[in-house]
C-alpha cells in the first residue's frame, strides 16, 4: 500500500477539482450551452384546430391556428389552406404566435362557401420529428359536407429503426471518445510510471489512438447517415429536391446541431491527433485532456438539447441537462467498460502483473457504482417526465420501448454484479496467491465478462437511442366522472368516453367476473324534474360488446338530471339502474389537468428506487474501494491467462451482443406492438397517428395512435371498438383482407 | 250547469282518457288471410309498477276493406293465448274477454320484476294461424315514430304499420308513497343474499367451533403432561443422590 500511495498520479481523486485544468472550461462550456438552452427548442403533434376538424362555420376566421405538443420549426413548418374550389386560400403567411411558439397560424381569405381544406407540415423544434396532416371545416350553406370530406385528417410520423440506428452509432462514437479519456485519465496513470517499458506504453498509446479514430469514425457516419435519413424524410413530406430539402432541414436546430455535433466530433479528433505525445507524455491530468473532454460534454448538451424534455412544461432547461446528465453516465458506464475491453486489459495482459489487473478492475468499478447512481437518479427523473403515469407503460410506444430498455439495463445490472461482486473479488486474490479451480476460472472468464458486459451496454445505448426519438405520452385533459350501480347481476357503469369527451360511455359487466355483458338494446331516459324536460329518450350507439354511448348534449340544460339506463339482455333479467347528474356541475369537477402533476404513488415509487439505487451504488462503491486498497500495485505477482486474445474476447462480447439483440427483438415482437396494432395490421388496418373517426366524422381534434381501416372512414382509437367492428362485419374483415 | 252541459263535458272526459290509454299502447295493423286488423295491445293501468296487477290489454278491430264488414273482432277468447315473457321466463295465459267492451281481451298477472315484458299471442284468426310478439319499452311511449314497412310474418299474415308503444313496469321506489320501498322480489333477493350469509357464518362458527374444543382438548392434555413432569419434577428434587448415581 506504501507503494501505491506514493505513486504520482495517486491524488487524482483527493484533489481532482484542482489538478484539472479543464475542469473550468468545462463548467464554462455547461454554462454557456446552459444560457443557450432556452433558445434552443422534440415530435410536434397536433393538440387542437382553431377552426375544430369537421366544423361549420357561419363565418370564417381571420386565421387558421394550430396547436401542437412541441415548438414548431417556422423555416421549415407551414400551412396551406385550399379552397372550395381547389384553388389556394391561405395568404402564404403562416408563422408561430409571438406569444406561443407551439402554435403556428395562417392567415385565410374569403374564397366563397364550401369545403375549406387544411394542410399542414411541421418540423419540431424539440426533437426535429416531421409531421404532417390535414383537416377540413365548412363555410356556410355547404358546410354539411364537411363530415364526408373530413377523412383527409391523417398524421404521420417520421420516426424510424434507421434513424434510431445512425443516432445509436454517432453515441457508440461517443463513448468511445469517453473510453479513450477513462483509460487515460483514470486508469492508465494509476499504474506505476517507471514500471511501464517504452514498448508497453506504446501498445497502450496505439490502441487509444484506434479507440479515438473509430469513436470519430462513428460519430460522423452517424451524423451523416442521419442527415440523409433525415432529408430523404422530409424530402416526401415536402415534395422538393434533395439539396433544396437538405438546405431547409439545415436550419432546423435538429440539423443545425446534428452539423454541430459532427464538427465537435471531428474537432475532438484532429484536436487528439496533434495533442497526443503531449497527453501520453505527461504524468498528470492535462489541460488537454480538460479541452477533449469539454468537447464531449458540449457534444452530449447538444445531443440531449434535441430531445423531448426540451418540450416537457416541467422546467426545459433543467430537464435537458439531467437528459445530458444521464447519456453521460450511461456512455461513462459503456466508456469504462470500452476503456477496460478494448484498451487496459489486452495492455495489461501483456504486461502480466496481477495486481495492476486487479487495481485497474476496481478502480474502474468504483467510478461505474457512481455512474450507476447518476444513472439511476437521472433515469428516474426522465421516467418521471415523459412516462406521466404507469397506465402508460403497457400502453404506449414510449412505455413499452422503456419496458425493453429495463429489461437490458437488468442484464446489465446482472452482469455487473457478476463482475464486480464475484470475479474482481478472485481478481484481487490473485495479486496475493497464485489461484486455483473455479477462483482461477473466474478470473480468467474476466476476459470475456467484462466484454460482454460492454456489449450489453452498447445495446443499452442503441435502446436509448430508440427512445430517444420516440414521442413520449402526451395526455389530454380527461373526466373523471363515474357513476356505477348493480342491477340483476350485471353493474351498470358511465363515464366520459376515454376518447371522445363529448360522449357519455355506459359500460354493462358481468358483476362477478367484470367480463363485458352482450346487450340485445339498450334504453337511456333523460329527465330533468326541476326543469319538467323529459323524459327524453336520448340516442345510444352500441361501440362495443356491452358498451354504449350517447352524446353529452342530451343533457340540454344545466341542472339536476335523472338518467334512467335500461339494458335488454338475452335469457335474463334488464338491467336497470338510475343516477342522479348535477350537469354539468359534476362534469367539471371531475376535470383532471394533465399539466398538473402530483405527488402520488408513481412518484413515490419512482423516488424509492432512485433512493434504493443510489444507496446500492454507494454501497457498490464501497464494496469497490475496499477491493481496491487489498490490492498492492506495487506486488509482482504474475496475471497468468493462458490463450488470451482480444479478438476472441471481443468475439464473445460480439456473440453475447447478438444473444442481446435477440431479447431486444423478442421483446420489439412481444412488447411493443399492442395487441391492438396487432390485430388492426392483421386486418388490413394502418396503425397512424389521427384523430379517431366514425364513419367519416371526427370524433375529436386530439391525434392519438388509431387503427386506421383501408377505407380510411374509421379511425379506432379503442381496441374493443375495433375488434367489436370486426365480429359485426366479417364481410368487412374480408374487405380488409383484400 | 244543466244536463246536457254535464253531459258534454263528461263525454270529453271519456274521450281524453280512452285517447291517453290509446296513447299508452302500441297500434299495430294487419293482413290476416284477406282482412285488415288493427291489433292494439297494451298493459293494464298503464304505467304499471312493480308488484301492481296489470296484465295484458288486447283490442282487435277489422278496417274498412276486403268486403267486410268495420268493427270490434269478438270470440278470438275461443282461439288465441299470450304467452308472457321475461327474462328467462315464460308463461301461457288464456285470453278473456273484456266485459262491456268487444273486441277488447285480457289476462292479469303481477309483475314482479323491473323488466321488459313480452307478449306473445299466438292461435288462429279466422282458421289463419298467428304468431305475434308485443314488447314493452322501457321509456314508455316516448318518441317511437310510425313504421310504415310491410313486414311479411307469413304466408297469409302481412305487418303493415305500427305505431305507438307501451311501457314496461316502472321500479316501485320510483312511485312509492310516502316512502319509497323495495319490490317484493327485492326483498327476497336481499333475503336469500343474507341467508346466504347466514350459512356461511353458520358454517364458519361450526368451524370455530370445532377449533375451539380441539384447542380446548390441546389445553388440557398439555395441563395434564406439565402436572406429570411438575410432579416428577418434585420427586426428582428430593431424591438427588440417587439422580446423581
Amino acid at each position: 500500500m506504501e507503494g501505491w500511495e506514493k505513486s504520482p498520479i495517486f491524488p487524482i481523486e483527493t484533489k481532482i477539482l484542482r489538478r484539472l485544468p479543464g475542469f473550468p472550461l468545462l463548467v464554462i462550456s455547461v454554462l454557456l450551452l446552459v444560457v443557450n438552452v432556452s433558445n434552443a427548442f422534440a415530435h410536434a403533434t397536433p393538440m387542437l384546430y382553431e377552426p375544430a376538424a369537421a366544423m361549420a362555420l357561419d363565418k370564417l376566421p381571420p386565421r387558421v391556428r394550430i396547436q401542437f405538443s412541441e415548438h414548431i420549426e417556422p423555416k421549415a413548418s407551414s400551412i396551406t389552406i385550399y379552397a372550395p374550389d381547389g384553388s389556394r386560400a391561405d395568404l402564404k403567411d403562416s408563422r408561430p404566435d409571438a406569444n406561443d411558439l407551439r402554435v403556428l397560424t395562417v392567415g385565410v381569405r374569403d374564397a366563397g362557401k364550401g369545403v375549406y381544406t387544411v394542410s399542414w407540415q411541421v418540423v419540431s423544434q424539440d426533437d426535429g420529428h416531421f409531421t404532417k396532416g390535414g383537416f377540413s371545416f365548412g363555410f356556410g350553406s355547404d358546410a354539411a359536407s364537411t363530415n364526408s370530406t373530413a377523412e383527409q385528417i391523417q398524421v404521420e410520423h417520421s420516426s424510424t429503426y434507421s434513424q434510431a440506428g445512425a443516432i445509436g452509432i454517432e453515441v457508440l462514437g461517443q463513448s468511445l471518445l469517453v473510453a479513450f479519456l477513462i483509460a487515460m485519465a483514470l486508469l492508465w496513470r494509476r499504474l506505476p510510471h517507471r514500471k511501464i517499458t517504452v514498448r508497453q506504453s506504446a501498445v497502450f498509446e496505439r490502441a487509444c489512438q484506434y479507440v479515438v479514430s473509430a469513436g470519430i469514425v462513428f460519430i460522423v457516419l452517424g451524423v451523416i447517415v442521419f442527415l440523409i435519413l433525415k432529408t430523404l424524410d422530409l424530402e416526401v413530406s415536402r415534395a422538393t429536391s434533395f439539396a433544396t430539402t437538405f438546405q431547409t432541414f439545415l436550419q432546423t436546430v435538429d440539423g443545425r446541431f446534428a452539423v454541430y455535433r459532427l464538427i465537435l466530433g471531428l474537432a475532438f479528433g484532429i484536436y487528439f491527433f496533434a495533442v497526443r505525445k503531449s497527453i501520453f507524455a505527461s504524468r498528470t491530468y492535462s489541460m488537454h485532456e480538460g479541452i477533449l473532454a469539454g468537447l464531449v460534454a458540449i457534444i452530449l448538451l447538444d445531443r440531449a438539447m434535441v430531445s423531448h424534455a426540451a418540450a416537457s412544461h416541467f422546467h426545459p432547461d433543467f430537464s435537458i441537462l439531467m437528459n445530458a446528465a444521464h447519456l453521460l453516465a450511461k456512455e461513462f458506464w459503456v466508456g469504462g467498460l470500452m476503456a477496460l475491453s478494448l484498451i487496459l486489459v489486452p495492455v495489461i495482459n501483456r504486461i502480466g502483473r496481477a495486481s495492476w489487473m486487479a487495481v485497474t478492475l476496481t478502480t474502474m468499478s468504483k467510478y461505474i457504482s457512481a455512474a450507476l447512481a447518476v444513472t439511476a437518479l437521472t433515469g428516474a427523473y426522465i421516467v418521471w417526465l415523459h412516462l406521466k403515469s404507469p397506465a402508460y407503460i403497457l400502453t404506449t410506444p414510449w412505455g413499452r420501448r422503456f419496458l425493453v430498455l429495463s429489461t437490458i439495463a437488468t442484464i446489465l445490472l446482472l452482469v455487473r454484479m457478476y463482475n464486480q461482486l464475484f470475479a474482481e473479488r478472485y481478481a484481487v486474490q490473485a495479486c496475493r496467491q497464485h489461484l486455483q479451480g473455479y477462483r482461477r476460472e473466474a478470473v480468467r472468464w474476466l476476459h470475456y465478462s467484462i466484454p460482454f458486459e460492454m456489449c450489453v451496454g452498447v445495446a443499452l445505448l442503441f435502446v436509448t437511442s430508440y427512445l430517444i426519438i420516440t414521442t413520449p405520452p402526451y395526455p389530454s385533459e380527461r373526466y373523471a366522472l363515474e357513476k356505477h350501480a348493480d342491477s340483476q347481476g350485471a353493474r351498470i357503469a358511465m363515464t366520459v368516453h376515454p376518447v371522445e369527451q363529448k360522449q357519455f360511455l355506459i359500460t354493462v359487466t358481468k358483476g362477478q367476473t367484470g367480463t363485458a355483458e352482450p346487450v340485445t338494446e339498450m334504453v337511456v331516459t333523460l329527465e330533468n324534474m326541476e326543469k319538467n324536460i323529459g323524459p327524453i329518450v336520448a340516442d345510444t350507439d352500441e361501440r362495443f360488446t356491452g358498451g354504449f354511448t350517447f352524446p353529452r348534449n342530451s343533457l340540454s340544460v344545466p341542472g339536476q338530471w335523472k338518467i334512467d339506463i335500461t339494458a335488454r339482455r338475452n335469457g335474463a333479467y334488464d338491467a336497470a339502474v338510475s343516477f342522479p347528474l348535477n350537469y354539468p356541475a359534476e362534469f367539471e369537477a371531475s376535470r383532471i389537468d394533465p399539466d398538473v402533476r402530483v405527488a402520488g404513488l408513481f412518484e413515490g415509487i419512482l423516488a424509492s428506487a432512485a433512493a434504493a439505487a443510489t444507496l446500492f451504488s454507494l454501497a457498490l462503491y464501497r464494496f469497490a474501494g475496499k477491493l481496491s486498497r487489498q490490492c498492492d500495485v506495487e506486488a509482482s505477482q504474475s496475471w497468468s491467462t493462458p490463450g488470451f486474445r482480444i479478438s476472441k474476447s471481443i468475439l464473445t462480447g460480439a456473440s453475447a451482443t447478438a444473444a442481446v439483440c435477440a431479447v431486444i427483438w423478442m421483446g420489439d415482437a412481444l412488447f411493443i406492438k399492442s395487441n391492438f396494432q396487432r390485430l388492426c395490421e392483421d386486418h388490413g388496418g394502418s396503425w397512424t397517428q389521427s384523430v379517431p373517426m366514425r364513419r367519416g366524422v371526427t370524433l375529436s381534434s386530439e391525434t392519438m395512435a388509431v387503427c386506421s381501416t383501408p377505407s380510411n372512414d374509421f379511425h379506432f382509437a379503442e381496441a374493443r371498438e375495433f375488434e367489436y367492428s370486426l365480429q359485426k362485419s366479417p364481410q368487412s374483415e374480408e374487405h380488409h383482407h383484400q | 250547469m244543466n244536463a246536457r252541459v254535464l253531459r258534454f263535458f263528461l263525454a270529453m272526459a271519456c274521450t281524453l282518457l280512452w285517447v291517453q290509454a290509446l296513447a299508452a299502447h302500441e297500434n299495430q295493423v294487419y293482413r290476416i288471410g284477406g282482412k285488415t286488423y288493427q291489433l292494439t295491445v297494451g298493459s293494464l293501468n298503464e304505467p304499471v309498477a312493480i308488484d301492481d296487477k296489470t296484465g295484458l290489454d288486447f283490442k282487435v278491430e277489422l278496417q274498412p276493406g276486403g268486403g267486410a264488414k268495420p268493427g270490434p273482432v269478438t270470440g278470438l277468447e275461443q282461439t288465441l293465448k299470450v304467452e308472457v315473457a321475461a327474462g328467462d321466463k315464460k308463461k301461457v295465459f288464456n285470453l278473456q274477454s273484456s266485459f262491456g267492451t268487444p273486441g277488447t281481451y285480457k289476462t292479469s298477472f303481477y309483475p314482479t320484476v323491473q323488466t321488459t315484458f313480452s307478449y306473445r299471442i299466438f292461435g288462429t284468426v279466422e282458421d289463419i294461424p298467428v304468431d305475434l310478439t308485443f314488447t314493452c319499452h322501457s321509456a314508455g311511449h316516448a318518441r317511437v315514430p310510425e313504421d310504415t314497412t310491410e313486414v311479411k310474418i307469413s304466408d297469409q299474415v302481412t305487418r303493415l304499420s305500427k305505431r305507438g308503444s307501451f311501457g314496461c313496469p316502472v321500479a316501485k321506489s320510483d312511485v312509492g308513497f310516502p316512502e319509497a320501498a323495495p319490490s317484493i322480489f327485492e326483498l327476497q333477493s336481499r333475503v336469500n343474499t343474507l341467508n346466504s350469509q347466514l350459512e356461511g357464518a353458520q358454517s364458519q362458527a361450526g368451524t370455530a367451533r370445532i377449533l375451539g374444543v380441539a384447542g380446548l382438548a390441546a389445553g388440557l392434555l398439555g395441563l395434564a403432561f406439565g402436572m406429570v413432569a411438575w410432579r416428577d419434577g418434585k420427586k426428582a428434587q428430593s431424591f438427588p443422590s440417587r439422580r446423581k448415581s
